[in-house]
């Protein structure tokens, strides 16, 4: 009798939650990535999200940069930023994932493809002055303060681009979650573009070439004149 | 040979030699650019009280239930700052967890998205806060207040550190809560509010709050919400 009770306790202990793994987890396999690439090299990378606790997760999966914006100024005042597009030289291949319980090592494979080109795309947002923005808001109560836009740009001497590859819990089996974990992967990226060297001497060889057709096309038409 | 031509000839050659140090210095054959520096996995985990939220209860009562403040002008529990008991001597029953197979140490910081806004009752919702962050990080008051330590013995009973962090360009940073986190220790927390304005309408308040960790030589980062 006394051996069946023993054995009920250890059966009742064998069904306690594990008070380390019934909770909510997430986790990275690579925790700090520094690469160097040349514009033109494209590569993938790939990072694994682990779940080591006892609930299923839903994760978003985002670039948080440090230095992909500067404060744009005029005349020594404020007027705006410009924005680095980190997708122009990387890209996160997935943004959401499921990650199942007790996910071990490789864990949910993320590819981040490598993509480093010679004209890449900038933002550039412009601060509008607020006694404008009351007569714009008449028309469009919904305007923001300032308006952006695209344009291009080459890839000149070398960029760095610092910051992390962020997982972070979005939902849970747990069920509502108050408090959202996320961990992060550093990640820096260092892309060396063209030479100014190199662009120097295109120019000067398109402005060669420039000169060139244009002194041809002058002895054309002083031929002519000649003739006629 | 006109001279005319001898000078686009030139400007060819010129253009060619630049265009292909561009090319060729780009395919380049050089080390390999894939470097990793380590391929470590590095995990944390919530306790069950810090993933069901941080809810605010009147004044310091530690009884685990959630009362709705009438104490507007000082400090107010999180009903889990003293975890299962009914007595404020308790543990608290928040924490975060560097997990027992991490390689390196974490650095594990929070931050919370925005104010505490209306959510519903009489205060209009969205509009009508209360304040989380505090205008600095020393003697805390009219924000979110917390206390934070390695061990639960030295976890502080009254909120020392206020919820703040901003950079130049005034966006919000998350706030390092455990600046050197070993494989197996645990960050506590014990989370307190001073409700601001004092005037608030009634009603409940919400925000989103996060919890990150990154290896403990990297930055935490800009608390995108």
């Amino acid at each position: 009798m006394k051996n069946r009770k023993v054995l009920l306790f250890l059966f009742f202990l064998l069904f306690l939650p594990d008070s380390t793994l019934s909770q909510v987890s997430i986790g990275i396999t690579n925790y700090h990535i520094e690469d160097t690439v040349r514009i033109g090299q494209y590569y993938t990378r790939y990072i694994g999200v682990v779940n080591p606790g006892s609930y299923d997760v839903e994760v978003e999966v985002y670039f948080d940069c440090d230095n992909c914006k500067q404060p744009l100024t005029f005349l020594g005042n404020k007027i705006g930023e410009v924005k680095e597009i980190p997708e122009q030289y990387f890209r996160i291949g997935k943004d959401r994932l499921y990650v199942p319980n007790r996910t071990a090592e490789p864990g949910k494979i993320i590819p981040i493809y490598v993509t480093p080109k010679l004209l890449i795309l900038k933002e550039a947002k412009i601060y509008t002055p607020e006694s404008i923005n009351f007569l714009l808001r008449v028309l469009s109560p919904s305007y923001p303060g300032y308006f952006s836009f695209l344009y291009p740009s080459l890839l000149i001497g070398s960029k760095n681009i610092k910051g992390r590859i962020v997982v972070s819990v979005t939902k849970s089996t747990f069920g509502s979650m108050g408090v959202t974990p996320a961990i992060a992967c550093t990640f820096n990226l260092t892309i060396i573009g063209m030479p100014l060297g190199s662009l120097l001497l295109i120019l000067a060889g398109l402005g060669i070439i420039s000169f060139g057709i244009y002194k041809k096309l002058k002895v054309k038409k002083k031929r002519r004149k000649k003739k006629g | 040979m006109e001279e005319s031509h001898i000078t686009i000839l030139i400007g060819f050659l010129i253009l060619s030699a630049g265009l292909s140090r561009a090319v060729f210095s780009a395919y380049e054959v050089s080390p390999k650019p894939m470097n990793a520096s380590v391929q470590q996995t590095i995990s944390i985990s919530l306790s069950t009280p810090l993933s069901e939220g941080i809810f605010f209860t009147n004044t310091t009562t530690c009884d685990g239930t959630q009362n709705p403040i009438t104490k507007m002008d000082g400090w107010n529990n999180a009903t889990r700052n003293y975890y299962e008991t009914t007595a404020c001597d308790g543990n608290s029953g928040y924490y975060v967890e560097a997990a027992s197979t991490n390689q390196v140490n974490v650095k594990i910081c929070h931050c919370a998205c925005a104010n505490l806004t209306c959510s519903e009752g009489l205060c209009v919702s969205g509009t009508d806060y209360l304040k989380t962050m505090c205008d600095s990080e020393g003697s805390p008051s009219d924000c979110v207040g917390f206390s934070n330590a390695t061990t639960q013995g030295e976890l502080s009973d009254t909120p020392d550190i206020g919820l703040t962090a901003v950079d130049d360009l005034g966006s919000d940073l998350y706030q390092v809560i455990g600046a050197n986190v070993s494989a197996g220790s645990r960050v506590y927390l014990r989370y307190w509010l001073d409700p601001f304005p004092d005037s608030a309408p009634s009603g409940v308040y919400n925000t989103t709050y996060k919890i990150i960790a990154v290896e403990v030589s990297g930055d935490c980062g800009n608390c995108a919400c």
